[in-house]
């Protein structure tokens, strides 16, 4: 029978468990959630980030559907919504019968917000990234970037590196001998020019983004071609102070404040990439023109401090990248990628320039999950 | 359990749009009879049927209905007799 | 006949190119090493009854070459979940099931010259399972030479390149794998069936031939986008498993001007009975006195087209379906009309209405108001009534841009002048897309 696409509502409730539970008995892995109000990021009051969420549906029964994150964000020297466009599921991914609904959903998606944008994917072959490269949407990578803290603990733990039989017996090796510490040392010293202007960099954690948050997103906000608007509203609707995982550290420079990052200190537990490690990652971070390495250094500091075993981030705005390279941190494969609309598109040209001047981090899209 | 408006407005509602497919613009009231006079036959009743059981969720017919129906507010009635039934 | 294909004629062409999948590249050779080692990891299944779930290309290709070299009976069951597999285990006693499983651990026990065990003398046979859309699936059986038998070989097909959007376990699919595989051509089938996706690969795997259902088409067509569609370089559009109407013929054609068009009319138990390709809808009344497949033999009864095949199964699976001796004339279930010199399909008998007493052929329905601007899509279907039985519904894709009010009354004005009373759509819905069935064709179930 024809589909609809409609907002989700409480009638909607029994058939989107019954979806999920169809998708769970054929295997797949995907769900949709269950409740027609966002539990994280629900539409509230003069809050310019929030979800919708939107079904696919056929007389019968809930055949997938997507959330829409509209979000203000600092476009080319104002201030407009645009939105992600996050987690489509399809009944497609086990009945081809149903193969046409992803499709379906971004052109719904679109409709509503022609400026949409899609953030993470793992890979450009992931089902939602080829969806997006055949509506044309252009997908770039957000560079990783990791330092190694505690190296004997790196190495034995690192999934990602242990991929091939070769590279896990060489490993092993290293971290018997000591040998691994060494030649990354030897890495990081060579890209480590900040190390002593680092001190100079202090953090404090803050329970809340105060009004110097505000002053923040003030100063910095024009050095971006594209940033979500992260002043202090929004970012306490992102990092509530009730949720304690955040730490929010507020970084200064001979007094003065220059910055913030939001860090996360996680141990992980079989996780894909990392193991078991303890993982730190600077998940968002904003500072004034100019101090970005100084903001990381600040945070590097703090982190190493709490002995994770490494500490990631993913970056896209030119600055921030150059900050973690010259902080000692590496570069390796990246998992985050960011696509934009043609619309959207067409308003950032030249996409290579403006992609430069563009800041994208784990806070941004889907929050930092995983993380 | 809806409303006595809410039934006499989804019943109203879906006549309505049976007419207006007909390009008889005239609102009907409660009062108006459901005979030949309205303009509406047989497959156009059908159909108002179905589209109320998709609001209201029940269909009254299925059992056979044997009370006479004069106006529309008979058939509100009918339904309103079957929605207590379903809903005690 | 399959496994001495691959394995025995297969070593001479490994270096074609077989299957693209979602641009996966695999060649002649990679699938006989597979086969190979399929064949010897499965000795035991040799002569018996097996499942197979597999529905990717690689694996279903190889696992079929493999079975049908051991003489097993290979029944297609393709993608289902695990409780309709169980049943039908259970119904045609089958030995063994194997999924996609069976082909990764071949694939990790291939590694080049292996000893080649002998081929089962008398080959394989090969059930499929008919679509069923009204109730339970028929099991027809066949050899894999009867199958490949419409097959045109012709060695100017060395390089095409044969897109598949149909499920590869059903009779259109085979029909195209066969096709491209007799031939040592490249069988391309699509990351998934959603119609971008399908547009998208026609383009970047140099579809030359592509075969689908007229619901597959359109839906390419409406949704893949015209100046995308454009690009792909055609030589032949296959159509079959539905009606196929006037306007979607003539769609095409002002899409891709120098493209060879064929209908090909088809069953699960008749096989291929005749295909079109003068470029109008239905087919010449001429065939019913001397079709052009050799072996065909088609009349009217009662409003119904009848025929006998020379490709056709072997016989059902099932004592219950095994109605009529295989001699005898078969009803194909297509209601058809003579007009002129020409035969026009007017739908399913299944699909009938019964409307207040009258029936109704949904087809009429959709053929009369498609051509109303504004409407993409449509599709007639029958609601249950309590008091006139059914009555006619209608489900309707707005073309971009349309107003959806204007729409419905444009279609109501056109009904009325065009249809009988008891045949005008009493309830019209807009919906964004309609939805095929597992075989990619529209249904006309009724609907509560």
């Amino acid at each position: 029978m024809g589909l609809s696409i409609e907002p989700f509502l409480p009638e909607h409730t029994e058939a989107v468990r019954a979806f999920n539970r169809r998708l769970e008995a054929r295997g797949s892995t995907f769900r949709f959630p269950d409740t027609p109000v966002p539990t994280w990021l629900p539409p509230q009051d003069g809050v310019p980030v929030y979800q919708e969420y939107y079904l696919v549906r056929d007389r019968e029964a809930v055949r997938g559907g997507y959330i829409l994150k509209p979000q203000a964000f600092w476009v080319e020297g104002s201030v407009r919504m645009i939105a992600d466009y996050r987690l489509p599921v399809s009944e497609g991914i086990v009945d081809p019968r149903h193969a046409i609904v992803g499709m379906l959903t971004l052109k719904d998606a679109l409709k509503r917000q022609p400026f949409l944008f899609g953030l993470g994917m793992g890979s450009p072959e992931e089902p939602v990234a080829r969806l997006l490269k055949i509506f044309d949407f252009p997908i770039v990578p957000c560079p990783f970037y990791f330092r190694i803290i505690r190296p004997k603990r790196f190495f034995e733990g690192i999934a990602f590196l242990r991929n091939s039989n070769v590279k896990r017996k060489l490993l092993d090796l290293f971290a018997a001998t000591g040998a691994g510490w060494v030649a990354m040392k030897a890495a990081h010293r060579v890209r480590n020019r900040y190390k002593q202007e680092a001190s100079r960099f202090s953090s404090s954690e803050e329970m809340t983004f105060g009004p110097w948050a505000d002053a923040i997103w003030e100063s910095a906000k024009g050095a971006y071609a594209l940033c979500a608007v992260r002043d202090r509203m929004v970012l306490d609707t992102l990092y509530p102070p009730e949720e304690h995982r955040f730490t929010r550290l507020k970084v200064s420079e001979d007094g003065m404040t220059v910055g913030w990052a939001v860090v996360l200190d996680t141990h992980m537990r079989n996780h894909r990439q990392f193991g078991n490690l303890r993982v730190g990652s600077i998940v968002d971070c904003l500072a004034l023109p100019g101090r970005e390495a100084g903001v990381i250094a600040g945070a590097t500091h703090f982190m190493e401090s709490r002995k994770v075993d490494l500490i990631v981030s993913n970056q896209l705005q030119r600055d921030w990248c150059q900050g973690f390279l010259a902080n000692g941190y590496l570069s390796g494969p990246t998992n985050y990628f960011f696509a934009v609309s043609p619309a959207l598109e067409k308003l950032l040209r030249p996409l290579e320039e403006t992609l430069e001047q563009t800041h994208m981090t784990r806070g941004d899209g889907d929050g930092p999950i995983n993380l | 359990m809806p409303t006595a408006s809410d039934v006499t407005g989804a019943i109203l509602a879906s006549i309505r749009e049976s007419l207006e497919m007909k390009g008889i613009t005239e609102p009907p009231t409660a009062q108006t009879p459901v005979d030949a006079r309205l303009g509406l036959d047989s497959l156009d009743w059908a159909a108002i049927v179905v589209r109320l059981e998709g609001v209201l969720g029940i269909d009254p017919f299925e059992e056979g209905v044997d009370r006479e129906l004069k106006t529309i507010q008979d058939i509100v009635g009918v339904y309103e007799d079957a929605l207590r039934r379903r809903d005690g | 006949m399959l496994g001495q294909h691959l394995i025995r004629e297969g070593a001479a062409h490994s270096e074609r190119r077989a299957i693209d999948h979602g641009g996966h590249l695999s060649s002649y050779g990679d699938l006989r090493c597979v086969a190979i080692a399929m064949v010897s990891q499965r000795g035991p299944l040799a002569g018996r009854r097996v499942g197979l779930t597999a529905t990717d290309p690689s694996p279903y290709i190889a696992a079929a070459a493999a079975l049908d070299w051991l003489g097993a009976h290979t029944f297609l069951i393709g993608r289902r979940s695990p409780d309709e597999v169980e049943s039908i285990r259970s119904r045609f006693d089958l030995e063994a099931v194997l999924g996609e499983e069976a082909y990764e651990a071949a694939g990790r026990a291939s590694t080049g010259a292996v000893e080649i065990p002998p081929a089962h003398p008398g080959g394989g046979r090969v059930t499929l399972l008919t679509s069923g859309t009204t109730g339970v699936p028929k099991a027809a059986t066949h050899t894999w030479a009867t199958l490949g038998s419409p097959v045109r070989k012709d060695p100017s097909l060395a390089d095409s390149r044969w897109l598949c959007a149909y499920p590869l376990p059903l009779y259109a699919g085979i029909q195209v794998f066969l096709q491209a595989f007799l031939n040592w051509a490249a069988l391309v089938v699509p990351a998934s069936f959603d119609p971008r996706q399908a547009a998208a690969t026609l383009v970047e795997s140099g579809v030359t031939h592509a075969s689908g259902t007229p619901t597959f088409w359109r839906q390419v067509i409406f949704f893949g986008g015209r100046d995308l569609l454009r690009r792909a370089a055609l030589r032949q559009i296959t159509l079959g498993g539905e009606a196929v109407t006037q306007d979607l013929l003539d769609r095409i054609r002002s899409l891709w001007p120098g493209v060879r068009i064929v209908h090909i009319y088809a069953s699960t138990e008749l096989g291929r009975l005749f295909s079109v390709t003068d470029g109008r809808e239905g087919f010449p009344i001429r065939y019913l006195e001397a079709a052009p497949e050799p072996g065909t033999v088609l009349r009217i009864l009662d409003g119904e087209l009848q025929a006998k095949s020379a490709h056709g199964m072997i016989g059902y699976e099932q004592e219950q379906d095994r109605a009529q001796d295989p001699e005898s004339w078969r009803a194909t279930g297509d209601l058809v009309e003579v007009r002129g010199d020409r035969v026009l399909f007017r739908g399913r008998s299944s699909d009938l209405m019964n409307v207040g007493g009258h029936k109704v052929a949904p087809l009429k329905i959709e053929n009369t108001l498609r051509s109303v601007e504004g409407v993409a899509d449509l599709r007639a279907y029958p609601r249950r009534s309590s008091l006139a039985g059914q009555i006619v519904a209608l489900e309707v894709v707005p073309a971009p841009g349309s107003n959806e009010g204007d729409l419905r009354q444009s279609l109501l004005n056109a009904a009325r002048a065009g249809l009988l009373p008891h045949e005008v759509p009493r309830i019209i819905e807009f919906v964004v897309a309609l939805q095929p069935n597992m075989a990619f064709k529209l249904t006309r179930k009724e609907k509560a």
